[in-house]
């Protein structure tokens, strides 16, 4: 079959896509599409005009062994743990001992009037370590900041801490974090619940001030789990 | 206009391109359901579609650094790749898929597509575009064009469906693709 017609390669991305072409005449198919430019616009095309049909079809929750087979098979060692892979291992090393440290000096706390924090959370840049440190006490309502290396915001943005709630919903905004120094956050009783449903924060860079939709709108440069301790 | 979530997943699956495992988890949060349905609408059976939905985010890792090239938005490259594996493996094992439980594996809800869109089409601007022209296209071409790239029927199996005759299946499909497309981009 000659596949340099622009009609045929044209009817044949259509079935490609559509699912309709099969057996020999699909795989046959599939490889043209690595040699021709032609055949992967026309079938891009067709995937752009008909994607919107899948959003229709009703989602379904997938079994929770799933993700553990994904896991398996890219080589990740455990689902709990922060990010055990790649190069990280320096920074997460690091991620690691400031925890063991903030756990530590809650152990000496313990008996003190000191609010122990609910939640921690280490934000890690895979190159040069942990950015900053999150500790959130529920009781006083407080996230407090800590810059471990400073890092500077680019000329008229804000970095911007978020909650990812999961299951599909809306990142929340904590509100700013500081490019240096220590901050505290004051946190509403909503943020508050929403946290405690939250596995994942993020951080975005925003223009100066934050984002100006409530969501994020520029790039997210970090994640990081939240712990409770 | 790109929406705050269609930019957080594009910036995901870059991630994973860098090899970071975390954002593959945040991926799957986020889309596997989404996946998951679309993947079960086709192969019906729950474990076929579980395999499939393992190999799709196996190959949205092993495949990230390709995703800049396919200039293509986060869930059309996602949705392609599923569709994509899921047909594959119902022609593949096309007894057991089609004859998994045939209550099931007749569509119910083909004329809620309308109302489906309309939502979608708040939001979006290629599924606005793909409602206006689904409007263009007869009943018995959009329960064709329908029941072949959402429940990833073959022309044999949409004639079964609909009980009409092959000829005239293939011809709904082609006819009702091409109108789209005349519509879409004219």
């Amino acid at each position: 079959m000659r596949y340099d017609n622009p009609q045929l390669i044209e009817a044949l991305a259509r079935e490609y896509v559509i699912g309709t072409l099969h057996g020999r005449a699909r795989r046959r198919f599939a490889r043209v599409l690595s040699a021709s430019l032609v055949a992967r616009r026309s079938v891009a095309t067709w995937e752009r005009q008909l994607a919107p049909l899948a959003r229709c079809v009703r989602p379904v929750q997938p079994p929770a062994a799933a993700w553990a087979h994904i896991e398996n098979a890219i080589g990740r060692r455990t689902s709990k743990a922060p990010a055990v892979f790649g190069r990280g291992w320096a920074a997460l090393a690091a991620s690691f001992a400031l925890i063991a440290i903030v756990f530590g000096s809650l152990y000496f706390t313990q008996r003190s009037s000191v609010e122990q924090p609910t939640y921690v959370s280490v934000v890690t840049d895979q190159a040069t370590g942990p950015v900053w440190l999150l500790q959130t006490f529920a009781q006083a309502r407080a996230l407090r900041v800590t810059t471990v290396n400073p890092k500077p915001a680019p000329a008229a943005s804000s970095y911007e801490l978020w909650m990812l709630p999961g299951g599909g919903a809306q990142p929340v905004s904590l509100g700013l974090l500081p490019a240096t120094g220590n901050a505290t956050l004051a946190l509403s009783a909503t943020q508050l619940t929403v946290l405690g449903n939250t596995p994942t924060l993020a951080v975005s860079v925003e223009p100066a001030g934050g984002s100006p939709t409530g969501l994020p709108t520029g790039p997210v440069i970090y994640t990081a789990p939240l712990l409770r301790t | 206009m790109a929406n705050e979530v269609t930019v957080v997943l594009e910036q995901l699956i870059e991630r994973c391109a860098a090899g970071d495992a975390s954002a593959l988890e945040l991926l799957y949060k986020n889309t596997a359901a989404q996946l998951f349905g679309v993947l079960r609408r086709i192969l019906v059976r729950q474990d076929l579609a579980q395999e499939a939905l393992q190999d799709v985010y196996v190959s949205i890792w092993r495949n990230a650094k390709e995703y800049r090239a396919a200039k293509a938005a986060a869930f059309t490259w996602m949705v392609s790749i599923a569709r994509y594996r899921a047909i594959d493996i119902k022609r593949s094992r096309k007894r057991e898929v089609l004859f998994a439980d045939p209550a099931e594996y007749v569509p119910e809800d083909v004329d809620n597509v309308d109302a489906d869109l309309g939502q979608a089409a708040d939001r979006d601007a290629d599924a606005r575009r793909l409602r206006d022209c689904m409007k263009e296209l007869s009943q018995q071409q959009r329960n064709a064009v329908c029941l072949a790239y959402m429940n990833g029927l073959t022309h044999e199996e949409v004639a079964g469906t609909l009980a009409a005759p092959l000829g005239t299946v293939k011809s709904w499909v082609r006819r009702g693709l091409e109108s789209l497309k005349r519509c879409i981009q004219p």
